[in-house]
């Protein structure tokens, strides 16, 4: 690490969008750059509660290295990092959205420094937020941002840069013939540093797109080309993420809602393309206790939203709630309680 | 190597921090009492891209930019 200048960032204020792409939610992340501003790469994952199952000392040490050999190779792999660099962003700075417009671009350390603070997950959804304002529903990418490996079926060991540890049985990966114990070395021609690397190229692509790997087996390195089929990021789970806070007041009135266990689908008697979502917590106070003022308790099970009666994970209700409904609409929503169907009228923001 | 080590903690307690945060200090006193602890130990440039910039320009070392 002493190789590097190392620079630590700790608000999102006057953040330069231009520059700093990155999964928002995250409550560490890194970047490996060169003065003349090119990325050579990007650390900090996650994929579920546990920021830990996808991130260690190790694997940061791993892209740490990484990254020093990229400077070292360094302008003659400029065009192997071309893929790396930003995209034109909405806004060059947070404080552009009309959301986060209250917002300076100085902390205020000698005043309200923890008020005066902008987090990056607000910058999240500050942008789902223009969507929902304007009545439009909110895009894929933006509802299902920076994918997982494991939504191709790659699961990935935290201690290294990227190797797998396991292929789903019929995922996109698996059709490419990835394997386990297999090192992902580039990803459509970009060095791999860590995990968020492909995380970029995912969060970037589109249904019927084809990424291709570069990887190290047993024997000679080999290309593998995984294709996306269509829906594939609606797969991504968003419940973690500290920014769904904000859809579930909007879309579900402040459900914190789980899925049921094999056990808990069979006692309530519903099959495995049935929705139910168990309802594990409510908002207590406004504007998250909406549910809570509709009648909503902890312990119920839902079985039709809007209608929608198909199995859906808790991550495809919120984007259904962002998608296909609009603030101010009224929800009926039919939930099981000790054995009778409750229809309430569930109030959206 | 004593650097290296330092740095690394720092990181090491950045990253654990994910996991607890310190229950009786105010959120106020955190950021100021961590402000204070990454300026004091000066591994860290804090919170000024620029700075970093300019000095990997002057001894072309590459960046390391943490947002926590």
């Amino acid at each position: 690490m002493e190789q590097f200048v190392r620079v630590r960032m700790v608000q999102a204020n006057a953040m330069d969008l231009t520059r700093f792409q990155f999964d928002y939610d995250l409550t560490f992340a890194a970047f490996f750059m060169n003065a003349d501003g090119t990325i050579y790469g990007r650390f900090g994952s996650r994929a579920s509660q546990d920021a830990m199952e996808t991130m260690s000392m190790d694997g940061f040490a791993h892209a740490l290295q990484g990254a020093l050999d990229i400077h070292d190779d360094y302008p003659s792999n400029s065009a192997a990092l071309a893929g790396k660099q930003p995209v034109t962003p909405r806004y060059e700075r947070p404080e552009q959205y009309p959301m986060l417009a209250s917002y300076g671009e100085e902390l205020e350390y000698e005043g309200e420094v923890v008020k005066s603070c902008m987090h990056c997950h607000q910058i999240n959804e500050a942008e789902r937020m223009l969507y929902r304002d304007a009545k439009e529903p909110v895009p894929d990418k933006v509802m299902f941002p920076w994918p997982s490996p494991r939504i191709i079926g790659l699961a990935l060991d935290r201690l290294q840069q990227a190797t797998v540890t396991e292929v789903a049985q019929g995922s996109p990966a698996d059709d490419a013939g990835i394997r386990a114990g297999d090192v992902l070395e580039s990803v459509d021609g970009q060095p791999i540093v860590a995990f968020a690397d492909i995380q970029w190229v995912l969060h970037h692509a589109d249904d019927g797109d084809h990424i291709r790997f570069r990887v190290k087996g047993d024997g000679a390195a080999r290309d593998a080309t995984v294709t996306l089929p269509p829906g594939w990021r609606k797969n991504t789970n968003i419940a973690w993420r500290v920014s769904s806070w904000d859809v579930r007041r909007m879309g579900t009135g402040g459900l914190v809602l789980r899925p049921l266990s094999d056990e808990q689908r069979a006692a309530a008697e519903l099959d495995t393309e049935a929705l139910g979502l168990r309802v594990d917590g409510l908002g207590q106070w406004p504007p998250h206790n909406y549910a809570k003022k509709a009648g909503f308790l902890k312990e119920d099970i839902i079985v039709a939203f809007d209608g929608q009666t198909h199995a859906m994970t808790r991550s495809q209700l919120l984007a259904y709630t962002m998608q296909e409904t609009t603030a101010g609409k009224v929800i009926p929503v039919t939930v099981l309680r000790d054995g009778a169907r409750v229809t309430l009228d569930l109030p959206t923001q | 190597m004593r650097q290296f080590v330092l740095a690394l903690a720092i990181l090491g307690s950045l990253t654990l921090s994910l996991r607890a945060e310190e229950p009786t200090m105010t959120r106020a006193e955190q950021v100021l009492g961590d402000k204070a602890d990454v300026e004091d130990a000066g591994l860290w440039i804090y919170n000024d891209l620029d700075k970093g910039i300019a000095e990997a320009k002057s001894n072309g070392m590459p960046i390391l930019v943490v947002f926590r």
